[in-house]
């Protein structure tokens, strides 16, 4: 595709160059700035592949346009453009059609007029004279289609008087950062019964802060498979006033295997995953999977200014284990958020959103400070901390006390080495692919052990803080995290004043966030996950790639 | 080696007539404790039921038997007899997957009662769970508090699963010293590498880990790299100067991990010696980057 579309970039270049009449000759659609369409990516589609009208089918795979499909984007010829066409008798003009015409249909007043058509594609038509803007409306296939609407003043000969090249680009898929405002959370419900096994404080506290936008699902109804950020990632195609959602549902194929169609499928069975505005998508094979195919093991940076407006994706793993390669091949064509791996073959669980993760600050100077899992700051906090009994670290650990875990040399050895052989080196990929600054850096006091059946891999000693859940609504932001239980009380409703670990963050951290330390040590910490492995949400997509993200694209397929 | 039912049920049918003889009853229990998956559930309930063996002979043998073994069986044979609902409980409680699926635990609020200890062991033993929820039952015992290490050792000793012996090695970690270090130099013997360097491990995690540094110097001669990387560590993590000849000498192992433990940790035993190594320089510039990284950091100390 891409020497074609070369070839395309030439001849628009060179028709720019044409001379042109007096009148002006242009297509237009509102919110564009000006000269924007003329430019690469020109004007924004999406994928028609959802299915507005519920009845199984792809709305782009409908003979006619499907009732309520409003999956496309819109040009206008304005009147104008017939004025010099008027004055010279003969004049006359053409739209032509140029590019991936087969994954493309452009209509008027529901005529197909270009595009992708029984028989051949079409790729010119003669337009008609009229007093009012025609409207053409444009509807897209595939992702990252791209084609140009050539607009042609013709005189009566048919050489061409002056011309006019609208670019058209479909939208990649993209993924959530935590910047983004929330839309709904989930949580899986396992506060039932009356054993200590429960995340009760944790739902509860998630329903206080959230209210109607968070929905606790009986665990139960899901096999016990508490672990709802593993099972979907939530991302989106969008343009201009539209947006279909993308639910993509890992193949990790565990009790919640069915939530995602549960939930976003319209008709189960209908033969189409999906509905009105929305998809459900997987990618690789369940036969195959492992744990790095969970979604806790795909994450996304804020906006990382200009360069990368919609942040970067990365994932974890190595050359030997890795998530489906169909998967991380997917990311890596959508281009925009162009992903990477960091090591996480360290780890027993082996996901990213173990040991980093966003905050916003609006004082910051990209508007974020990255999280970062940080030993040094852990010792720090302990050994400045009052000696106080750890009821909770008795329990699952044998560490009775703060002067206890201080005076552990293993502890600390093990951690030492954890930092020089993994977490430093991994702490400056990050530096470099984000073009971290030492001042954007915020610690996460956090310490590692060696949990049985893991083989001397990895987890977290502390609760792991780091694996957070961001909540923005309007301006106010919660985070959810892990109670660390760094004092005198297995109880998360008491003591959390004094808690070290927790004054840390309350004294370090960026101003004006709402933190909220929920108990989540016998659901998910001792099982190898922590408050957002046990949570997922949607959130409102807040640019318009095709004003800021283009050369993302343009780099690779123009190129 | 295994004994049959048939046995068993020959030798209670003789008990009377032995006058409940604390040898003989004893043999018996070991017996039930060797028994097969499919023969042992009714071995324990003809024992549960013998009333020629009485419950103050149990409680004896249960106290104070010199095989934890005949101890445990004793346990287990009253346990049902006195508190059948939480041996129960116990047996039909089912595990939860942890997030990654290489664990399974056991999170009913039974598994925290000291009592249910000799059921949790027994369902290791005879119970027909796959490998990862007997390896989860193991992982419960260190919930469970108490004494519960002379427990482990005797599933350590008698479980076919490696699985299961891996976690108790690894258990051990928080083990009182006495069945801690049994169960250990048992782990560094193991027939499995996983064990054997799951049992390496732990050593580095015990504040008294130095009792069986010579079983680690050992095995820094161990036939797999993962245990020989293992014991370097804990090796270093413990402190023990005595074993830097051995630790300068794995320097050269041809295993990466080997490396980099055996440098690190003979650089906590003796700093001196560790930055006056000879191949220092060449160390430098391993194609390890991490045994490089840490021999630049000595270098240039």
């Amino acid at each position: 595709m891409r020497r074609r579309i070369i070839a395309l970039a030439s001849a628009a270049l060179l028709l720019a160059g044409c001379p042109s009449s007096e009148a002006p000759l242009e297509l237009t659609a509102e919110g564009y700035p000006l000269g924007s369409l003329e430019t690469f990516p020109g004007l924004a589609l999406i994928p028609n592949i959802d299915d507005d009208n519920v009845d199984g089918e792809p709305d782009w795979s409908e003979a006619g346009r499907a009732a309520e499909d409003d999956d496309r984007s819109v040009f206008v010829l304005p009147a104008t453009a017939w004025e010099s066409v008027k004055a010279n008798k003969g004049e006359w003009l053409r739209l032509d059609l140029g590019g991936d015409a087969g994954n493309i249909r452009i209509t008027q007043e529901d005529v197909l007029i270009l595009g992708e058509a029984e028989g051949p594609n079409l790729t010119s038509y003669n337009l008609t004279e009229t007093d009012v803007d025609q409207v053409f409306e444009v509807e897209a296939d595939q992702p990252l289609t791209i084609t140009t609407a050539t607009l042609y003043h013709l005189d009566e000969d048919g050489e061409v008087l002056a011309s006019f090249t609208l670019w058209m680009t479909t939208g990649s898929m993209l993924l959530n950062h935590h910047l983004q405002q929330t839309e709904h959370v989930w949580v899986m419900d396992l506060s039932f019964g009356g054993g200590s096994y429960n995340n009760r404080h944790m739902v509860e506290t998630y329903e206080d802060v959230l209210g109607e936008q968070f929905t606790a699902f009986s665990a139960q109804t899901y096999f016990g498979d508490v672990w709802i950020q593993d099972e979907v990632q939530f991302g989106w195609y969008g343009a201009k006033d539209q947006r279909i959602d993308v639910v993509i549902d890992s193949v990790r194929d565990r009790g919640l295997d069915n939530w995602p169609e549960n939930n976003f499928d319209a008709i189960p069975g209908d033969g189409f995953v999906g509905g009105p505005d929305a998809i459900i998508g997987t990618w690789g094979r369940p036969q195959v999977a492992n744990s790095l195919d969970s979604f806790g093991n795909l994450e996304v940076s804020p906006p990382l200014g200009d360069a990368y407006p919609f942040g970067r994706a990365y994932w974890g793993g190595d050359d030997n284990y890795h998530p489906a390669v169909e998967m991380t091949d997917h990311l890596a064509d959508q281009l925009i958020q162009a992903p990477f791996r960091v090591d996480t073959s360290w780890l027993c669980v082996g996901h990213v959103d173990e040991f980093v993760s966003f905050v916003p600050d609006p004082s910051a100077p990209r508007g974020f400070r990255f999280v970062y899992s940080d030993a040094s700051a852990a010792w720090e906090v302990l050994e400045g901390a009052d000696n106080v009994e750890l009821p909770k670290y008795r329990q699952s650990y044998g560490i009775d006390t703060i002067e206890e875990f201080v005076n552990d040399d293993a502890v600390r050895y093990f951690n030492e080495d954890l930092t020089e052989d993994v977490l430093d080196p991994i702490l400056d990929r990050f530096i470099d692919k984000f073009d971290l600054t030492a001042e954007e850096i915020i610690p996460m006091p956090s310490l590692f052990e060696e949990p049985g059946g893991c083989g001397g891999t990895d987890a977290a000693l502390i609760p792991g803080m780091a694996n957070m859940i961001v909540a923005n609504r309007g301006d106010r932001t919660d985070i959810f995290l892990a109670d660390p239980f760094m004092r005198d009380s297995a109880n998360s409703d008491i003591g959390q004043d004094e808690d070290p670990m927790i004054a840390f963050i309350e004294d370090t951290y960026p101003s004006g966030i709402d933190w909220h330390f929920v108990d989540n040590w016998s659901v998910y910490h001792l099982g190898l996950g922590e408050v957002h492995c046990g949570t997922n949400m949607t959130r409102t997509p807040n640019e318009e790639w095709w004003l800021t993200a283009g050369h993302l694209i343009e780099d690779e397929v123009l190129n | 080696m295994r004994t049959t039912l048939l046995t068993l049920l020959a030798l209670l049918s003789a008990l009377p007539a032995l006058a409940q003889d604390h040898a003989d009853v004893a043999d018996v229990l070991l017996i039930a404790w060797d028994l097969e998956e499919a023969d042992y559930p009714s071995a324990r309930r003809q024992l549960v039921l013998d009333e020629a063996i009485d419950d103050g002979l149990l409680a004896d043998l249960a106290e104070s038997h010199l095989d934890v073994r005949v101890r445990t069986q004793a346990a287990i044979v009253l346990g049902w007899r006195h508190d059948a609902e939480l041996f129960s409980a116990v047996w039909t409680a089912r595990p939860v997957n942890d997030r990654r699926d290489v664990r399974q635990r056991f999170v009913d609020d039974v598994f925290a009662d000291p009592d249910a200890q000799p059921a949790v062991v027994e369902r290791i033993l005879h119970g027909t769970d796959a490998s990862l929820a007997r390896a989860g039952l193991a992982m419960s015992m260190i919930r469970i508090g108490d004494d519960w290490g002379e427990r482990i050792l005797a599933v350590l000793s008698d479980s076919d699963d490696g699985k299961v012996r891996e976690m108790a090695a690894w258990s051990f970690r928080h083990a009182a010293p006495e069945s801690a270090f049994a169960g250990l130099s048992l782990g560094l013997r193991d027939t499995l590498p996983d064990v054997r360097a799951e049992a390496a491990r732990s050593l580095g995690f015990r504040v008294d880990g130095e009792e069986l540094a010579e079983d680690l110097v050992l095995a820094l001669q161990d036939t797999d790299p993962a245990v020989r990387a293992a014991s370097a560590r804990s090796l270093g993590y413990l402190h023990v100067v005595a074993a830097a000849g051995a630790l300068t000498a794995a320097i050269g192992d041809a295993g990466p991990d080997v490396r980099l433990n055996a440098l690190r940790s003979l650089d906590r035993v003796d700093p001196t010696l560790s930055k006056a190594l000879p191949g220092l320089d060449r160390l430098a510039q391993d194609p390890d980057p991490k045994v490089a990284r840490v021999a630049e950091r000595i270098r240039l100390r």
